[in-house]
């Protein structure tokens, strides 16, 4: 990173939701009217690279006693970036958990799947809370000195550019501090106001869809990742130490609304039958039944690593679960792909243009330097929505031939070793 | 080879006769002079620039390549000023003339790596371009100057740098021998010049012209005249008798599907001279 020592950096915070945006810009035109000469006193301060989303903010106390519902997935080969550059060993490794066995089931077929890393010592991905990775990355860039401006509890007012100025945009804040950026980078998620401003559309399938988040508690310590693809939208739940586990659940707004208003006792009994009779039709009274008889069943198992059902759910942290809606969309130009593991990817990519580019004296914010990370990552980001696409439809799909060849497909590759070292591989790359 | 007998001839004798010229066209503001009685800028020369001047930025355009290639140079340049000097990790403060700097291309990236560049051009519309296009960077300000002036008027002021650099420059001048004496005189005791230009070779022949000129009508017809091109070997010649010691030469290989500039050796493997028959950058050090 020579050539980037002189570059300086600003993260600026989340942009907030479009409402308050929009409130905010009003509020700005008005005091604009009244002191205009005010608001343009306020000068502005030039950066080579401003970041708008520089991820949740990450300050304050964890829980000791259980994990936040709020996690991420990093493969391997991310992990190993990520240990590079010097972030990870500032995280808490303590409440990370490596897991190297993922059993994925089909919802109503009866379709199943084991994948283990090719060889056993192998790790395939790592479970890590948002909140551990962040305050790493925050400690992380707070070491390096001078050169990295983190502005915190910061909104996005307004990006333009600015009349008789260089033809760099100009990102004003909440608080009218304004941030002149050389190269201007939105990490500021689907409702991007740097994609706005930057005029990129975006296109695919809305899916419509919401996700239900919570941290459940297990009867067992497990290493292993459970995902099953139910009709109304695949659930995973992931491995935590201490016998805990991330719950991360796809799903249609009318059910997602009833999970997260239900008791959490009732909500931690129904996690046991997930794995059963989801999507069955089965009555409260059949499920309760089911529930108990469970219970019973799962008291006695005690050989987890072998299970093609993840331990019996104890009980859920209390005020664990949260919503948020899933926007899968695209965009159509120049920016990076959606999942943290292929954003890793995109800033990898990044990275090393911005680098090389320095180094030639380059200016990194022209549209020639910035074509070569599109050309490097857009072809594989557009490969990635038509697998997203594509593992959609088929997953949702009720009608009886498309459920019994996806069983078929699902067993049929459980049956095949290579190919499934093949996937195993793809995934942790 | 009648031309490289000449242009050796005028390496030998050349320093007794060059102070007589540089007396007579010192003095006076650079502005004022006429540049199409300089030495060593032919006025044919300055006209064929002048009618392209404004593409110079265009990545995409008649200098596509020379824009790739500009990355490349840039790399080789300050990986050599930092084998000279370890302990600078940019190049601040570091002084450097860019002769002959058309739109600015090298001027600006030098710049940017933190040097103190002045880029001089005879022609007044390339120093235009180079301008207008250098405040599009507030970054640069302070470190970037362009004058619209030869190396011999720089010379005059009695003005020396710690880096001299002038690219694909070389074979466009009248005379190259007295040319490389200015770029000399520029460079303080023990600095670096930097000079690249092309081989006067079948190969440059195709590469360099009937590629990019005839058959891609790329770079305008007439833009290089083969017979201007210069050898290493002569190059080098030149640079030794003029007192300066050659440290380094490389060629600079185009791969226009990939649209990269690759560094190669001057002998690749067992074929001397195989890195450097077309384009090649030669470093040289002020003794």
């Amino acid at each position: 990173m020579a050539g980037l020592n002189a570059t300086r950096f600003a993260f600026a915070a989340r942009a907030l939701k479009r409402a308050q945006t929009r409130f905010s810009t009003r509020r700005l035109a008005t005091a604009a009217t009244a002191t205009e000469s005010a608001a343009a006193a306020q000068p502005v301060e030039r950066y080579d690279i401003v970041i708008v989303g520089g991820g949740p903010h990450a300050a304050g106390s964890r829980p000791a006693d259980t994990f936040l519902n709020r996690t991420l997935q990093i493969t391997a080969s991310n992990k190993l970036y990520l240990e590079k550059v010097g972030s990870w060993s500032m995280c808490n490794t303590e409440r990370v958990q490596p897991y190297d066995r993922v059993v994925a089931l089909d919802g109503s077929g009866s379709g199943r799947i084991e994948l283990n890393t090719p060889s056993g010592d192998v790790t395939a991905a790592y479970m890590i809370e948002t909140k551990n990775l962040v305050s790493g990355m925050l400690k992380f860039i707070d070491a390096q000195g001078a050169n990295i401006d983190v502005v915190e509890k910061a909104k996005v007012a307004n990006i333009a550019h600015e009349a008789g100025s260089v033809d760099w945009p100009v990102v004003t804040l909440g608080n009218k501090r304004r941030l002149q950026a050389r190269l201007l980078v939105g990490t500021d998620g689907g409702n991007s106001s740097v994609r706005k401003f930057a005029d990129i559309g975006t296109y695919g399938t809305d899916y419509e869809q919401y996700g239900l988040i919570a941290t459940l508690c297990l009867e067992q310590l497990n290493r292993t990742a459970y995902q099953r693809f139910l009709p109304e939208g695949p659930v995973a739940v992931l491995p935590f130490p201490n016998g805990f586990a991330n719950l991360v659940w796809s799903l249609p707004a009318d059910l997602m609304r009833a999970l997260k208003t239900m008791p959490e006792d009732a909500f931690a009994l129904l996690m046991q039958y997930l794995y059963g009779l989801v999507g069955s039709g089965a009555s409260e009274r059949e499920i309760m039944d089911e529930t108990k008889w469970r219970l019973d069943v799962f008291a006695k198992s005690n050989a987890s690593e072998e299970n093609w059902l993840p331990p019996n759910v104890a009980a859920i942290s209390p005020k664990s679960r949260m919503s948020f809606p899933l926007r899968l969309r695209s965009v159509d130009r120049l920016v990076g792909s959606r999942g943290l593991n292929m954003g890793i990817e995109d800033v990898q990519s990044l990275v090393q243009i911005l680098e090389q580019a320095a180094l030639a004296g380059e200016d990194i914010g022209t549209v020639g330097v910035l074509e070569r990370y599109n050309r490097q990552r857009y072809v594989r980001n557009l490969a990635m929505q038509g697998v997203v696409d594509k593992v959609w439809h088929t997953f949702s799909a009720t009608a009886g031939p498309i459920v019994k060849a996806r069983s078929m497909l699902m067993n049929g590759l459980d049956r095949f070793p290579a190919a499934k070292d093949i996937l195993v591989k793809n995934m942790m790359m | 080879m009648l031309s490289t007998i000449r242009t050796l001839a005028a390496a030998r004798r050349l320093p007794s006769a060059l102070s007589t010229r540089l007396l007579t066209t010192g003095g006076g503001a650079p502005r004022d002079l006429d540049t199409s009685s300089s030495h060593t800028v032919s006025l044919a020369e300055l006209q064929k620039f002048t009618s392209v001047s404004n593409e110079w930025w265009d990545t995409q355009g008649a200098f596509k390549y020379l824009h790739t290639m500009n990355r490349t140079r840039t790399q080789y340049i300050r990986s050599r000023l930092r084998d000279l000097h370890p302990e600078l990790a940019r190049l601040t403060g570091r002084t450097i003339i860019d002769v002959g700097c058309g739109g600015g291309l090298a001027s600006e990236a030098l710049a940017r790596l933190g040097a103190h560049v002045t880029g001089v051009d005879a022609a007044q519309e390339n120093i235009a371009v180079a301008r207008i296009h250098a405040q599009q960077d507030p970054g640069l300000a302070g470190n970037l100057v362009y004058r619209q002036c030869t190396a011999e008027q720089v010379v005059a002021e009695k003005q020396q740098f710690d880096a001299v650099v002038s690219l694909e420059v070389i074979e466009h001048v009248r005379d190259p021998v007295h040319f490389v004496h200015s770029l000399v005189e520029l460079a303080k005791p023990g600095a670096p010049i930097f000079i690249s230009t092309m081989n006067r070779t079948v190969l440059s022949l195709l590469v360099d012209i009937v590629v990019p000129e005839y058959i891609l009508n790329m770079v305008p017809r007439g833009t290089h005249q083969h017979s201007k091109f210069i050898a290493p070997e002569e190059l080098t010649e030149i640079l030794q008798a003029l007192g300066t010691r050659v440290l380094d030469v490389q060629g600079l290989v185009m791969d226009p599907i990939m649209n990269k500039c690759h560094l190669v050796d001057r002998d690749m493997g067992l074929v001397r001279n195989a890195g450097v028959q077309a384009n090649y950058i030669m470093m040289a050090r002020k003794n």
